[in-house]
């Protein structure tokens, strides 16, 4: 089933962020959303995550409304990497990573279970020699990918038979190159264990290589169907979305973006 | 992969040797004074003739009472300024410095000035907790930006909230009677002086009720300290949280300064030296805090009672003395923001 969203309109006070939105991502895919700078892809991510409210229009996980689930059953297959990630001073990574499973242990303090998750998704990502260090003191693209490894932690015992679903909000952006293919990877290998995954990305090379499907944003409106990196990711489309030429090559299968240099 | 075997073990320990210092401290306290009063006399009281004694009767009704007040209000502002900070997710907000305690004594001069019945220790606590919730979640709602709570915004709306307070205040002694005077200055002095069983007894339940919803919530806090957005996509209620850390901090303020007058600096030093010694995790951080403020205020008010004797030194100066120092030290000492 996975992640269904139908005729989202939402409006922060007199303006109009998304409008009449449709989209819907299985799990065992990859969705990434495109477009320019206040394009309105954030505000849909939250939507999606079930932090705002539309006016009009529904999200539903599994045929569920997000709205109508509790915020800790909704926490247990559903997980958040947002831009913005404020430091909880003092504590350690492990401490951070494993607070993903608050939503599974209730009122319950973590036990070695969670802890197994949390070492398992420091490990995933390549940080467990970091579980003791203090979050404060970690570098911008360190800080990034524990909390990655937070919401692998907080996704990695799912209710069964949900569709568990990973929003990432640019998690690449404080990634160095290696850093941003890895976290994608990740991401790709993650859909085929049952995820559903969306993205936030502004590299258009990154999401035509990653993923499944492509939805580009442009003031609120779907500027071109939902579909593969080859339907949506048009030049002349990208042209007067983001009005600046661009070329597409073909390198080897494989599409790759580059701005026309004008003569 | 463990942290440090020494620092889990200092972690498990510091609350109960913070208890049991506060026991030796009170014990010594109970000791000194006007009346001379020794252990023997103390031991003596399992007899009937020894309860009966001067000294006995002193330490029953005078040094006790007020110890045990000693205890509770310490660990009332510095657990609330635990679960304060923890709320406002920075070291700086504190009863003082948020204004709640100034909102406090608002609510409590109210109480006393206002033309209805006699002096009653009961509404002058309830005043001074309405007091304290409402400036709270005011500098709350005023410090928040867009879902976010900034750090200038919240300490400006304190100081504003402040000087409120004292506006209030101000006026209300100008309005009040010769009788209701009295006993408005008599309070504000902040002393545990007037200690009695009865005022042990009120304010044993608002501040045991305060801290024990703040403890409650202690593992939340812990997840509130990744941001309110991340906390919400974690599963956490993000506004039951809120409620009951206002109305459980507010409760612990509102009674400790009703009796006790304002005592600074004690719910913004404790719970920062507390994080220095034994981490973030509020599950140890609040009832360490709530330990570690006991202990200290027992200290300044038996010092209090003894540097200047026979005269009282006013606690709250005393505290103040040296918390700022202490203050100024953590500051410099610390570049993060949250020790």
């Amino acid at each position: 089933m996975g992640l269904t969203a139908e005729g989202v309109s939402l409006k922060l006070g007199r303006k109009s962020i998304l409008q009449d939105l449709r989209l819907q991502v299985h799990g065992g895919q990859m969705l990434a959303l495109l477009g320019p700078n206040g394009a309105g892809k954030s505000t849909l991510l939250r939507v999606l995550a079930g932090s705002l409210e539309p006016q009009e229009g529904s999200v539903c996980l599994d045929g569920e409304h997000l709205v109508s689930l509790e915020p800790r059953a909704l926490a247990m297959r559903r997980a958040v990497l947002p831009q913005q990630l404020p430091v909880a001073y003092g504590f350690s990574c492990l401490d951070v990573v494993m607070m993903g499973r608050s939503p599974h242990r209730g009122g319950a303090s973590a036990g070695p279970v969670d802890r197994g998750y949390a070492l398992d998704a420091l490990n995933t990502l390549g940080m467990a020699s970091f579980a003791q260090r203090r979050v404060e003191t970690l570098s911008g693209g360190e800080h990034q990918r524990i909390h990655l490894a937070r919401t692998l932690c907080q996704l990695s015992s799912p209710p069964a038979g949900c569709t568990p679903l990973l929003l990432l909000d640019e998690p690449t952006s404080a990634l160095d190159l290696a850093g941003q293919h890895r976290v994608l990877a990740l991401a790709r290998e993650l859909t085929q264990r049952g995820l559903a995954v969306v993205a936030v990305l502004h590299d258009l090379n990154l999401a035509a290589r990653y993923a499944d499907r492509v939805l580009l944003l442009n003031r609120g409106r779907v500027a071109c169907a939902v579909g593969s990196p080859e339907q949506v990711l048009r030049p002349e489309l990208l042209e007067t979305i983001y009005g600046l030429a661009l070329e597409r090559h073909e390198l080897a299968g494989r599409s790759i973006f580059t701005p026309r240099v004008s003569p | 992969m463990n942290a440090l075997p020494q620092a889990r073990w200092g972690q498990r320990l510091l609350t109960p040797l913070l208890v049991l210092g506060t026991a030796a401290l009170a014990v010594v306290s109970a000791t000194q004074g006007a009346v001379e009063i020794t252990l023997a006399d103390l031991w003596a009281m399992g007899t009937e003739e020894g309860r009966a004694a001067i000294p006995a009767q002193v330490f029953l009704e005078i040094r006790l009472p007020r110890i045990a007040l000693a205890v509770l209000v310490g660990a009332g502002l510095a657990g609330a300024g635990a679960g304060f900070q923890g709320l406002f997710r920075n070291p700086l907000a504190s009863p003082s410095l948020l204004g709640v305690a100034a909102g406090a004594s608002a609510g409590a001069a109210i109480a006393i000035v206002l033309p209805i019945g006699a002096y009653l220790p009961a509404r002058v606590a309830l005043f001074a907790f309405i007091g304290a919730l409402g400036t709270s979640a005011m500098v709350l709602r005023l410090g928040r930006v867009q879902g976010q709570t900034d750090t200038a915004r919240v300490l400006l709306a304190g100081v504003a909230l402040t000087a409120a307070a004292s506006a209030v205040v101000g006026t209300l002694t100008l309005l009040a009677t010769d009788t209701q005077l009295r006993s408005y200055t008599f309070w504000i002095l902040g002393s545990l002086g007037g200690a009695t069983w009865g005022s042990v007894l009120g304010v044993a339940t608002g501040v045991g009720a305060g801290l024990g919803l703040l403890f409650l919530q202690a593992a939340s806090l812990d997840v509130f300290a990744l941001g309110e957005e991340v906390a919400g996509h974690v599963g956490l209620r993000v506004q039951r949280l809120t409620l009951f850390v206002l109305v459980g901090a507010s409760l612990a303020v509102g009674v400790s300064v009703a009796v006790s007058g304002m005592i600074g600096f004690l719910g913004l030093a404790v719970p920062h030296l507390v994080r220095l010694m034994i981490g973030p995790s509020h599950k140890r951080l609040i009832p360490a805090s709530c330990a570690l403020g006991s202990f200290l205020l027992l200290a300044a008010d038996t010092l209090a009672r003894l540097v200047a004797a026979p005269t009282e030194v006013p606690i709250g100066i005393l505290t103040t003395a040296l918390g700022v120092p202490f203050f100024v030290w953590l500051l410099r000492r610390r570049r993060a923001q949250w020790v």
